[in-house]
């Protein structure tokens, strides 16, 4: 069974442990809601992308994420942009077609602001995510001594990710094999026939499935032990302490730089102020 | 396994909402492949299916805290994974519970309306949060949380108008099967 299969360890160029790893993830991503000058978030957006690449030195997948945003960001900005264009001329002529006009003009006056709060986020989840493995993962849950009611629902969550993988494919086969097809077009004609050919038999294999490995799990003694024994051995070491250190403080500084810079009006008190003077 | 368990939740409910949540963003990933990404129509049959298994997920498992649980589990695969919902987390936590409470002050979940009234309100309960959290993130340009609150639309309808009725239908099969047990 492919879900029981261990991956090895993937390279990680400065071996952080996971844990400071998701320390940092978790403080950056918090930080960036905060703030929103964007000479703060470009120079957090510099910092994070340093770390991403020196901790990981996968340029290609890096390179290949950035094109991914970059072009999820146009067409996001370009469908809110068509839609807005789309609804103004629908109503051309009416008092609510000068309030699209408005939204149509904000959409493009400050789109780099809520992108640039992304960029931060999505570095040190990528430095997480390129680094981790499944075995890694499980062992830290070990390490931080989760309790079974959150240790083992995410275990099977990541080992049975691929495995569904592989029976949404089995599956598509099978229901070809049959004469019918899955597909955009088919959703779009037969929607409930396509939920039933596809959706019930995958959570009626699920609930088998949970049968049989609550089954096993229950006859290893999975998430029963008190202290239990691990492969891989989590430990902090120096250069984990550090990497904390300067996560703690870099987000403590670039808050303390954000408070001491006056506030920006609110997205409210500005559409009060353009209410105000329309009139 | 024959025998009482001396935890609440026992293994075979930790294994089906790891699994259900595993399949969820399986199926949620597909249909959003074969659907062309986001439009209206994913949306609202992503929405549905997510929403049907949650209903199988709650009626099968039956215990206080399962959308809690299940909660925690989706909440921290995002986290790994695309890194969101940070913030989310602790409101959307209390809409379960407060949901969980519902179910069971309702009838139970062994009454199919508690539970889909349940999943009802919890799945509206969290896209105000998602609204919310767009408030956040896009504060400065009122043009995208507009049209980020006009999306949640149609995946909310996903959810009353395929989720809902699929996911009694398959409770009530499923117990008919034997699957899902009437304890």
């Amino acid at each position: 069974m492919r879900a029981l299969s261990v991956k090895s360890e993937s390279s990680d160029p400065c071996g952080f442990d996971f844990r400071t790893r998701l320390l940092a993830s978790l403080a950056f991503s918090t930080v960036t809601i905060y703030l929103s000058d964007e000479r703060i978030l470009a120079a957090l957006a510099v910092a994070t992308f340093v770390y991403l690449v020196a901790s990981t030195r996968r340029y290609r997948l890096v390179a290949a994420a950035y094109a991914l945003m970059l072009a999820m960001s146009l067409l996001s900005i370009g469908v809110i942009w068509g839609s807005y264009s789309l609804i103004g001329a629908m109503l051309a002529g009416t008092k609510m077609a000068a309030r699209f006009a408005q939204m149509k003009e904000s959409v493009l006056g400050n789109f780099h602001t809520p992108f640039l709060r992304m960029l931060p986020s999505m570095n040190v989840m990528l430095a997480l995510v390129l680094n981790l493995s499944v075995q890694k993962f499980t062992g830290t849950l070990k390490a931080l001594r989760m309790p079974r009611v959150v240790f083992l629902p995410l275990l099977v969550f990541c080992r049975f990710v691929p495995e569904f993988v592989d029976v949404v494919r089995q599956l598509r086969d099978a229901v070809r094999m049959r004469g019918f097809s899955v597909s955009f077009g088919s959703a779009l004609v037969h929607p409930f026939q396509t939920v039933r050919l596809t959706v019930v038999p995958l959570a009626v294999r699920t609930l088998r499935m949970a049968d049989n490995l609550a089954m096993a799990a229950e006859m290893r003694r999975v998430g029963y032990t008190a202290r239990p024994t691990h492969l891989t051995a989590s430990v902090l070491r120096r250069r984990d302490w550090l990497m904390m250190l300067a996560t703690v403080a870099i987000t403590g500084a670039v808050a303390f730089w954000q408070s001491t810079l006056p506030q920006k009006p609110s997205m409210m008190s500005r559409r009060a102020a353009m209410q105000e003077k329309a009139r | 396994m024959a025998g009482k368990s001396r935890f609440y939740w026992r293994t075979e409910d930790l294994v089906v909402v790891g699994l259900f949540a595993a399949l969820a963003k399986v199926v949620s990933l597909a249909i959003a492949l074969v659907g062309g990404g986001m439009n209206p129509f994913t949306l609202f049959l992503k929405n549905g299916v997510s929403t049907a298994l949650l209903v199988v997920l709650v009626a099968r498992v039956g215990k206080f805290g399962v959308l809690a649980l299940q909660l925690f589990v989706t909440h921290m695969v995002s986290l790994l994974m695309f890194g969101g919902g940070m913030i989310s987390f602790l409101p959307a936590l209390a809409i379960a519970l407060f949901c969980d409470g519902l179910i069971a002050l309702f009838g139970g979940y062994k009454r199919l309306a508690a539970v889909l009234a349940g999943v009802a309100l919890y799945d509206f309960l969290l896209r105000g949060i998602s609204i919310g959290m767009s408030m956040l993130s896009a504060r400065e340009n009122a043009g995208m949380v507009m049209m980020a609150a006009v999306m949640i639309v149609p995946g909310y309808f996903g959810c009353l108008l395929v989720g809902l009725p699929f996911g009694a239908k398959f409770v009530k099969e499923l117990r008919h099967a034997g699957i899902v047990r009437e304890v």
